[in-house]
């Protein structure tokens, strides 16, 4: 187990300089730099700054010299946001998408996987057809509706809520952004739980021990979860980055400052250290989850080995 | 009549080799359950519908979907509003172009770009996870091992940069998309293939001489191809959805064309003055969505082997 | 002449010096709230707050709130003193001396003519890399051109202090319009010590040290930046507010719910969609905000492709109906354009071209006329490439542009959305690409200089030797206003451009309780100094 998790530690080395030089490279050739503006500057003036971000430097030289500062734990500077290093806007924008990451998937796994049993004990009753319409409608709605519309109906017609803004994560101004980004995760993890559901429930083990006279609610708790629980994990990993760094919308709408938009707005301004930095904390993070659920895979099935 | 004689024929004829006959009966299967599911055949009916009306529904709209009513324009709110006198059935945008005719051809797009990014997905991970699952061993294990890399990527930014090299191309950024999202099919394609290599009439096959490739496309692939007919049922509703968020950045296709996507980014700007903007492609959308996610379902439903 | 330039000078100077008793932002028995706050939004995240670094509005939007240079705008655009007390010439206006007030850094430093020295050469110091270095060189300060070039040493630049309160300035040449440049939020003094202890974080709220009316308290990217009151300002005693939050929302439909909920005071760009119906609900929160100095107009190939011609040109430029543009596309409160250079510029005098004077029914007709005659019909259509970046406004006018090109002319104008980035860095943008520009400073030649044949910013690639003569010799004319005039009238005699209009008395929402905060300067230039909030 140990030497699994050292395996695949050591994989992901080679991985990240692989994932860090063909992001480099495809920054480097995409047209337009992070210097192209508006008003185009002097070819002097724009000679100067590239000469200070080693933009003037061949391809392998500029890589070398990122890939050299990082491995000091320097994620160098923002080309964008010039009074501040990489390293210092990861620390203040990553508490805001990793909390409300956090917190959006504490509402949307337990009632993702409540409405999807609900839903698989009912099998096709008007039960089920009503809760999987409900989930599917969270699904295809996308996150610039919704989160518009509860503004519009919290904050402007109601005036309960704060429309946006952060402010250190006080309650209040997390209600709205966590619920648009939960919305949809409720309704996806409910529809994989669902059909795990109604997979389990269709093994014979478990019409034996229905056959038995067990009540449906012992039969749930200590022989259908647990196996239903692995496509849901499997989802989870992919599902929690994609919270993270997809927020980008719950960014624009709410102001909430976090690394989602860092993320786009980094990409489309040609931050080159921005999107560098955020694009490693990414990649590690996916390696990181996808190595927790492959372990959490043998908690839940003893029969998984690794 | 002609067709069921000779969809007779054509059986008899499958009916003399083994593998054929377990095909057909598969298939016969399914689509006894498929069409036994009452959602899923619904659905079926209704993206026909859909499909239809995005096909032939233009040439029903006097107007185009990059005309200008310049009528309309001085007072978009007021003079745009849906009417079937005007002409303008979905009522117009802010600049006057008829919202009829760009739902239609915004359709077009929206279902092709979802066709295409599931087709490009489906074509790359099958083949993929099929050679991986066959052939086994190492070249099994550098497969899978390039999988992984991959699926570290984060995916978002990768699309941002290629939708800004080859600029706003939407069936390139399709393609490119579909290449980036083959990796959850290839997987379970290769999870397949293994459990079948160890099947009976395969190591049969086998014995008596036939071709690696041979096996893999006579009896692997068809096997396969249930699962994944699944897989991409549901992968196009996502990539529908991925556009309309890529069109939402500003990342979409290039004006005067339009998607579903693009129309309900900008309705949604305008829900407190013209709801209609928001409406009548969100209900096209939304109602294409359940259409697959439910033809999905059903498939998966009547071709689960487990079930049956 | 010499002596009739000095005596305006010296006249300016006294009214200058007339208009700058210290006085209340308020009106006396105005009731002031007890809390000073207020939230703004200033519409993107700044790309930095070091003067050097700067090279936007948003961010010199911050830099006039936080440092103050030799001079200030009010709020009809006049220069006012800010650090330099008073300003005079020498005979042949190529030495301008001026005598600062003695004032302090928000650490308590003293501010000193030193302090400008150092914050002019860092500008230009190829080492800096700063993104408007250029600024600097506009007035031909001594050697700035060399010095950006990396040609000579920036302790070589005209600049010098003469004592703590003097600062004195060379230029190689007369530059009428230098005192117009000096307010501009770059020219600002900075503080060396901060600078040279902290490195590139001098910038952070807890490092910088500021000498404008406010200064940084926290400052979270892409979320929000808070301003404190500077008890050390010169003018401290005026200030009145106490805090301002700054919000840098960049989608109009988000800055406007937050001010609909209550959680910003003040509403700029209001998407048109939603206009007429706020407008008519909140009648007592809306203001005028009057034009700035800002022109859209279209660049055309003058070299290369179709628009070489000019009867094309003319015609394309003929179709296109502004009163639809700005009335009913923008609602932006813009004003139709037919030249260059908006008539409001200080000392211009505009010329109204004939086409103007026309109906857009009788340009429609010049125009198909045009074309004809250019060899254009139904079997030959116009056909043409349109470049715009994808800013929804953008779009929006590239599409009406071309619908009417389409109805009018017949022509087939394929539009190119690029992202901003790759718009901005293309070399050969096609045969139409979106145009526009804002004064740096308020006079003619900020607009006119771009045409000339070498232009930095000439992207119709417009060469007219008499154009050129022109520009050149009314840098040096005491009174260029002819020439100006003559310029234009060449230019759009050429129609190298499509002008399509000009920014124009727009009206937003402010809440009702925000005084102070008229937005009447032509250059946008504005002070928070002077806002305050009512008792409610």
């Amino acid at each position: 187990m140990l030497l699994y998790v050292l395996r695949r530690l050591l994989i992901a080395v080679p991985t990240l300089l692989f994932i860090a030089l063909v992001s480099f490279w495809l920054m480097h050739i995409a047209p337009g730099g992070p210097f192209d503006m508006e008003r185009p500057m002097p070819e002097v003036v724009k000679a100067n700054i590239e000469a200070k971000y080693h933009l003037n430097e061949p391809f392998l030289t500029q890589f070398f010299i990122y890939v050299r500062d990082f491995l000091q734990g320097d994620l160098g500077p923002s080309f964008v946001y010039q009074d501040f290093t990489v390293t210092q806007l990861v620390a203040q924008s990553w508490p805001v998408s990793a909390t409300l990451g956090v917190l959006s998937f504490c509402i949307s796994v337990p009632l993702g996987m409540l409405l999807g049993t609900v839903a698989a004990l009912n099998r096709n009753s008007r039960l089920d057809y009503f809760l999987m319409s409900l989930s599917m409608t969270g699904v295809v709605i996308p996150a610039f509706v919704l989160a518009p519309v509860l503004v519009t109906i919290f904050s402007i017609q109601l005036g309960w809520l704060p429309a946006g803004g952060w402010e250190g994560g006080k309650p209040i101004f997390l209600i709205l952004p966590v619920l648009s980004l939960a919305i949809g995760s409720i309704a996806s993890i409910a529809r994989v739980m669902r059909g795990a559901m109604i997979e389990t429930l269709n093994q014979p083990y478990i019409r034996t021990a229905r056959a038995k006279g067990l009540s449906t609610s012992y039969l749930l708790f200590h022989h259908a979860l647990r196996p239903s629980l692995i496509p849901v994990v499997a989802m989870l990993g992919p599902a929690f980055v994609a919270v993270v760094t997809g927020s980008v919308i719950i960014d624009i709408f709410f102001g909430t400052g976090g690394m989602g938009q860092h993320f786009v707005s980094g990409a489309l301004n040609r931050d080159y250290g921005l999107v560098m930095g955020i694009t490693l904390i990414v990649a590690s993070l996916t390696i990181f989850f996808n190595l927790v659920v492959d372990l959490l895979y043998t908690i839940i099935d003893p029969r998984i080995r690794i | 009549m002609s067709s069921k004689t000779n969809a007779r024929k054509l059986s008899e004829q499958m009916a003399s080799s083994l593998e054929a006959v377990e095909g057909r009966s598969l298939w016969q299967d399914a689509w006894a359950r498929f069409r036994k599911n009452r959602a899923a055949m619904t659905s079926v009916c209704v993206l026909l519908v859909i499909v239809v009306c995005i096909l032939i529904g233009p040439s029903l709209s006097p107007f185009g979907h990059d005309d200008i009513d310049w009528n309309v324009v001085s007072d978009p709110y007021e003079l745009g509003k849906p009417s079937l006198t005007s002409g303008h059935y979905f009522g117009t945008d802010d600049l006057g172009q008829d919202l009829y005719a760009r739902t239609m051809k915004g359709g077009r797009l929206s279902i092709m770009v979802g066709f295409m990014g599931a087709l490009v997905a489906v074509v790359i991970g099958t083949v993929w996870g099929s050679i991986s699952g066959y052939v086994g061993g190492v070249v099994d294990s550098v497969m899978m091992r390039i999988i992984e890399v991959l699926d570290s990527i984060p995916f978002m930014f990768m699309v941002i940069l290629f939708v800004t090299l080859f600029g706003n191309n939407i069936y390139l950024i399709f393609i490119v998309i579909g290449m980036v999202s083959w990796l959850g099919i290839a997987r379970v394609v290769r999870g397949v293939t293994f459990s079948i290599k160890k099947r009976e009439f395969v190591e049969a096959a086998r014995s008596i001489g036939v071709s690696r490739l041979t096996i893999v496309r006579r009896h692997v692939l068809p096997n396969v191809l249930g699962i994944v007919m699944v897989y991409s049922s549901l992968m196009v509703p996502g990539f529908i959805l991925f556009e309309s968020f890529l069109s939402f950045l500003g990342l979409g296709v290039q004006p005067p064309d339009t998607s579903w996507g693009i129309l309900i980014a900008e309705g949604a700007k305008t829900i407190d003055v013209a709801l209609w903007l928001l409406l009548f492609p969100s209900a096209f959308l939304v109602a294409t969505l359940f259409c697959f996610n439910f033809i999905g379902d059903g498939l998966r439903d009547a071709l689960d082997p487990k079930d049956r | 002449m010499k002596i009739s330039k000095r005596l305006m000078l010296g006249a300016m100077v006294c009214t200058v010096l007339a208009s700058n008793v210290p006085a209340k932002p308020y009106p006396p028995g105005t009731q002031l709230a007890p809390k000073q706050e207020i939230t703004l939004n200033n519409g993107a995240e700044v790309t930095s707050i070091d003067p050097a670094k700067q090279a936007a509005e948003p961010a010199f939007n911050l830099g006039r709130d936080l440092f103050e240079g030799l001079a200030v705008q009010d709020k009809e655009g006049k220069t006012l003193p800010g650090i330099a007390k008073s300003w005079s010439a020498n005979d042949d206006n190529t030495v301008y001396t001026f005598k600062l007030r003695r004032s302090k850094w928000s650490n308590g430093d003293p501010l000193t003519a030193h302090d400008f020295v150092y914050s002019w050469r860092r500008l230009l110091n190829p080492e800096t890399a700063s993104p408007y270095a250029w600024f600097a060189a506009i007035p031909r300060i001594k050697n700035s051109a060399k010095i950006m070039k990396g040609e000579a040493g920036p302790e070589t630049l005209g600049v010098r202090a003469v004592d703590d309160v003097t600062f004195e300035v060379t230029l190689e040449q007369p530059v009428p319009f230098f005192l117009k440049l000096i307010t501009h939020p770059v020219l600002v003094p900075v503080h060396q010590e901060t600078i040279e202890k902290y490195g590139n974080a001098w910038t952070q709220p807890e490092n910088i040290v500021t000498n404008g009316a406010f200064t940084v308290s926290e400052w979270k990217v892409n979320e929000k930046m808070v301003l404190k009151r500077n008890p050390y300002y010169w003018d401290k005693n005026n200030v009145v507010l106490e805090r301002i939050t700054w919000l840098p929302i960049g989608d109009a439909n988000v800055a406007l719910n937050r001010y609909l909920a209550g959680e910003i005071d003040q509403a700029l760009s209001i998407p048109s969609a939603q206009k007429k119906s706020l407008l008519k609900k909140y009648p007592d929160e809306v203001a005028d905000a009057s034009a700035s100095l800002g022109s859209i107009f279209y660049y055309m190939n003058t070299q290369q492709g179709p628009t070489k011609d000019v009867r094309v040109r003319k015609a394309l430029s003929y179709a296109i109906n502004r009163d639809i543009m700005t009335k009913a596309i923008l609602q932006n409160g813009g004003i139709p354009m037919y030249t260059l250079v908006p008539p409001q510029t200080d000392g211009f005098k505009p010329f109204t071209p004939e086409y103007a004077t026309w109906s857009q029914k009788q340009r429609n007709e010049e125009a198909r006329k045009l074309l004809a005659e250019a060899g254009y019909n139904q079997s030959n259509p116009l056909k043409l490439t349109f470049t715009v970046p994808t800013f929804s406004v953008d779009v929006k006018m590239a599409t009406a542009m071309v619908g009417m090109w389409k109805s009018v002319l017949g022509a087939r104008v394929e539009i190119k959305q690029l992202e901003p980035k790759v718009f901005y860095a293309l070399k050969e943008p096609g045969d139409i690409h979106r145009g526009g520009w804002t004064a740096d400073y308020n006079e003619a030649s900020t607009w006119l200089d771009i045409f000339v044949t070498d232009g930095e910013y000439n992207d119709s690639k417009y060469r007219n030797p008499d154009y050129d003569q022109l520009m050149t010799s009314s840098k040096t004319m005491n009174d260029p206003a002819e020439a100006y005039r003559q310029a234009e009238t060449l230019l759009i005699e050429d129609m190298a451009i499509i002008p399509v209009y000009r920014r124009g008395n727009d009206q937003y929402l402010i809440k009702p309780y925000i005084g102070g905060y008229e937005r009447t300067n032509p250059e946008a230039a504005y002070y928070r100094k002077n806002v305050y909030v009512k008792a409610r």
